[in-house]
Parts: C-alpha cells; sequence; structure tokens
C-alpha cells in the first residue's frame, strides 16, 4: 500500500519535472516508477510490491468475473418461469482476521455468484452466508475458501 | 463505434436495473430479493456510468463516473449487509424450501437480540 502511494508519487513527480501534468506523462512516469519500485531492494530483502501488485490485479480480475456470473445467474432465475433456487445458510469459518479483510470479504461475498453475506459473528471467526444454489456447506466452503479468501489474502498480506 | 458501444452499454444497464426490480416481485422472501437488487442493480448502475463517461468522453465527466461506480460498489454490499441482518434479527420468516440454516443455532430469528461484548468493549 506505502509502495503504491510512492508510486503515485513518482508518477507526479515525473510530470511535474516534464512540466506538464497530462494523462499521458502521468502513466508513463507511473510505469518508469512501478518498474524502478518493483526492483528496488528495501532493507535488504527483495522487494514484494511487483508481485503484490499481480496478486491485486488478479483479485480484481476474479471478483469482476465473479459479478459478471452473478448478474447472468440471477437474472436468469428472474427471467424465467421456473424457480430453480435452493437457498441456505451456511457458516464460513474465516482465516481474516483484521477489519480491514472482513470488511473486504464480506463485500466481495456479497458480489460473488449466488451469495450474500448475513452477518458476522461476535467473535469475529465466522461470516453467515445466504446462497441462492446450495450444495453441501463443506463445498462451499471450500469453493469460498479457494475462489475468494485464498487470493483476498494473498492480495492484502 | 463509440455510439454504438454506448447505446448498447446503456440497454443492457436499463435492462439489468428492469430485471432487479422484477426480482423484487418473483422472489419468494426477502433474502432472496436482496440477491437481485444488490447484484443486479449495482452493475447496472455500473454500466449506466459508464455508458455516460464513454458518451461524453470528457475527463470531469470520466473521473465522476468512476468515483460514483466505486462508491456504489462499495455502498450497495454494506446496505445489503444490514438490511439482511436487521430482517433477521427482526424476524423476518424465511422461504420454507431454504434448506439449511447455519443462522438459526446462532441465534433463533426472532428471538430479541442481545448484543455480547467483543473482544474490546464495543459490541
Amino acid at each position: 500500500m506505502t509502495a503504491f502511494l510512492w508510486n503515485l508519487m513518482l508518477a507526479l513527480l515525473w510530470a511535474a519535472m516534464l512540466g506538464n501534468v497530462t494523462p499521458e506523462n502521468l502513466l508513463t512516469g507511473f510505469v518508469i516508477g512501478f518498474v524502478l519500485l518493483a526492483l528496488i531492494d528495501t532493507q535488504h530483502v527483495p522487494s514484494r510490491y511487483g508481485t503484490q501488485a499481480w496478486n491485486v490485479v488478479r483479485l480484481v480480475a476474479g471478483v469482476g468475473w465473479d459479478v459478471l456470473v452473478a448478474n447472468v445467474r440471477v437474472a436468469y432465475e428472474i427471467a424465467t418461469p421456473k424457480l430453480l433456487t435452493r437457498p441456505a445458510i451456511y457458516r464460513y469459518d474465516m482465516e481474516a482476521r483484521t477489519d480491514a479483510e472482513i470488511t473486504l470479504l464480506t463485500l466481495i461475498v456479497t458480489f460473488a455468484p449466488g451469495t450474500l453475506a448475513l452477518e458476522v459473528s461476535e467473535d469475529r471467526k465466522a461470516i453467515y452466508v445466504h446462497v441462492m444454489f446450495a450444495t453441501t456447506r463443506e463445498a462451499f466452503c471450500q469453493e469460498l475458501r479457494e475462489r475468494v479468501e485464498i487470493p483476498l489474502l494473498r492480495a492484502l498480506r | 463505434m463509440k455510439e454504438i458501444i454506448t447505446a448498447v452499454l446503456l440497454v443492457l444497464g436499463a435492462l439489468l436495473m428492469l430485471l432487479a426490480g422484477l426480482g423484487l416481485f418473483r422472489m419468494p422472501d426477502l433474502f432472496l430479493r436482496l440477491h437481485g437488487a444488490a447484484k443486479a442493480s449495482s452493475l447496472g448502475v455500473g454500466l449506466l456510468m459508464g455508458a455516460a463517461a464513454l458518451g461524453l468522453g470528457d475527463v470531469s465527466v470520466v473521473a465522476r463516473a468512476a468515483l460514483g461506480v466505486t462508491f456504489v460498489f462499495v455502498m450497495t454490499p454494506v446496505a445489503t449487509l444490514l438490511i439482511a441482518q436487521a430482517a433477521f434479527r427482526a424476524g423476518i420468516p424465511l422461504w420454507e424450501r431454504t434448506h439449511q440454516n447455519d443462522l438459526e443455532e446462532h441465534h433463533p430469528a426472532g428471538a430479541p437480540y442481545e448484543p455480547r461484548l467483543g473482544p474490546d468493549g464495543e459490541d
């Protein structure tokens, strides 16, 4: 996150040095800054900015795809006369711990295909999810973990 | 070409909003209705904003459209979660074909909700 702010600042600096803050200059500045920050050696450990940024891009692409799939499924369900829905409320034990992680997880769950976050348990260890096309709790939890939570935590941590 | 894409986005967005509205009538219980309302309406707004940004093509319009879409995509899940939570705590009945309810044992539907203290002393 800090690296990203540095990246933005480098982009601004680049554009300011060229004497012309245009979208093109900002973009080239951002790209150059990105390469520098990805290569740079911070505190003698290899920088994770490059892989981290890639994880964020993968997460955003995955969530974007989920939003589209979710809409097609819900639209189909609404537009066709037969109701195929088989709802259930499942408990999902999450690995997300911080406020930001839990908030983003529930946000993505609400946009993911056929799921809707209902409640976060008081001990903040589990969320309760309303599922539109239910199978079993085990299958649902495994899918949610692989499709959403692991990519999310990989992008955040 | 730009006009065609703008038109397609506008029609798709409007269609999604229509489906979201229809979903409110078609779905059997409140929680299933929320599915349609949360998903279809937010993507619908996104498409309409995208159409506006593309059609007008002005930097200030694009910036505002992007900001609007971001707000909608951040706020909708929060609002949906709060509505669902409130409904569950108030004891709104689930559709009778809901085949499993893990939340029931955690907090019986319709029972008065008593906040328990969290780790930092807040609810």
